[in-house]
């Protein structure tokens, strides 16, 4: 029965519950007729619940809830964009640098594939910004709606092919990314201490493991990506230090996946932030709980 | 003033918590056992708290501090106008229709 009144004290919307649970278990626990009063609860509640959340539900929450929605949705475009750009800076640095010392197409290729790094920690800021502003259920929230708009880009005929040639290996590949970051992110709210980021980090790693070789496995048989090299994939992709692990040419991954692999860690970081930062800053404004 | 039929279902309850703390400060279950004496049905913890959430609300009562783990309730001057008002309109209800029913 206790653990009844405790289910039943639970439907109440947080603010009633943190006021009045303590009183109402009271009656609960010395009801002379406890199943009528359990019944009870648990009907009141519910409807608390509804009217509470009509109640707080105002234009400007939904405003708020909108344009954060908006944002979280538009996302990725602005992180591809924000790569793009720190790509496109590699070039003007990679001429200077060859004005002291012999840059061939392997360094070259380095260089772009560095630039994941400044892209990363730019994500980085945003994310946090963007969870500091307060995100509901952000573990969720957030990769979902990154995925929607990675898909979205994905979609774009031609221009869409930046996040891989074969739209249905991306799309597979995201929604496995999605599923991977949401699990880690609540992951990395249960967790404390020093084991957190270590365990985010790898994690991380491994879901962008398993979302590269879905799309390859998808993408390519096994002729031109020899299954073997599959763990070799993600680096090989993030590094462009490539042995031949598709159809035995250097970079011929790279030809294939595009900027996928990068755009999804770039995304990580983002959906990592937020969650870390939003978990972080304390909830003020009135919640349905 | 909104008068309890803005409290929606939970007016009847409210009147009823309102008439029960008219005589002095009570606690939830003080107010269950005079209710339940007043009309015969005992409020649940669930229809009594309701009431007493949108009737601390509307300012029409008031905690007090604890007492032995219990927290009494006041009526607050608003409370015990609302109540008058409340109970002379079904006073004059009551009236007119026991006239018209020429029992009166």
């Amino acid at each position: 029965m206790r653990r009844l009144a405790t289910l039943a004290l639970a439907l109440y919307p947080r603010r009633i519950r943190d006021r009045y649970g303590d009183e109402i278990a009271g009656l609960l626990r010395d009801s002379p007729r406890p199943w009528r009063d359990l019944a009870d609860v648990a009907w009141c509640a519910l409807g608390d619940r509804i009217t509470h959340r009509a109640e707080t539900f105002t234009m400007a929450r939904a405003r708020t809830t909108a344009l954060r929605t908006a944002w979280l949705l538009a996302s990725p475009a602005a992180l591809t964009a924000v790569l793009a750009a720190f790509m496109a800076a590699a070039g003007p640095l990679l001429l200077l640098a060859e004005r002291f010392t012999r840059v061939d197409e392997h360094a070259a290729h380095t260089a772009y594939a560095v630039m994941v790094l400044p892209a990363a920690a730019l994500a980085a800021l945003l994310g946090a910004r963007t969870g500091r502003r307060g995100v509901a259920r952000p573990w969720l929230a957030v990769p979902a709606a990154m995925a929607v708009g990675l898909v979205a880009i994905a979609s774009v005929p031609d221009a869409g092919q930046i996040l891989g040639e074969h739209t249905g290996a991306s799309a597979a590949a995201i929604a496995l990314w999605a599923a991977g970051t949401a699990v880690l992110a609540r992951l990395g709210l249960a967790l404390r201490g020093r084991w957190r980021w270590p365990v985010q980090v790898l994690g991380a790693l491994a879901v962008l493991e398993l979302a590269t070789m879905a799309y390859v496995l998808i993408s390519l048989d096994a002729v031109r990506a020899p299954r073997q090299y599959a763990p070799l994939w993600y680096p090989t992709a993030m590094t462009a230090q490539d042995s031949g692990v598709v159809d035995g040419a250097y970079l011929q991954l790279a030809d294939v996946i595009k900027i996928l692999p990068a755009m999804l860690t770039v995304c990580t970081v983002f959906v990592l932030a937020v969650s870390a930062a939003a978990a972080k800053t304390p909830r003020t404004a009135p919640q349905p709980a | 003033m909104a008068g309890l039929s803005d409290l929606g279902r939970f007016s009847e309850p409210a009147m009823h918590v309102l008439i029960s703390l008219a005589d002095g400060p009570k606690h939830g279950y003080a107010m269950q056992d005079d209710i339940g004496a007043l009309t015969g049905t005992r409020p649940g913890p669930g229809t009594l708290y309701g009431a007493v959430r949108r009737l601390e609300e509307h300012g029409y009562i008031q905690a007090l501090p604890e007492q032995d783990r219990r927290k009494p309730y006041r009526l607050t001057d608003a409370g015990r106008a609302a109540l008058t008002a409340e109970l002379r309109r079904i006073e004059h209800l009551a009236g007119t229709g026991l006239r018209r029913l020429a029992v009166a």
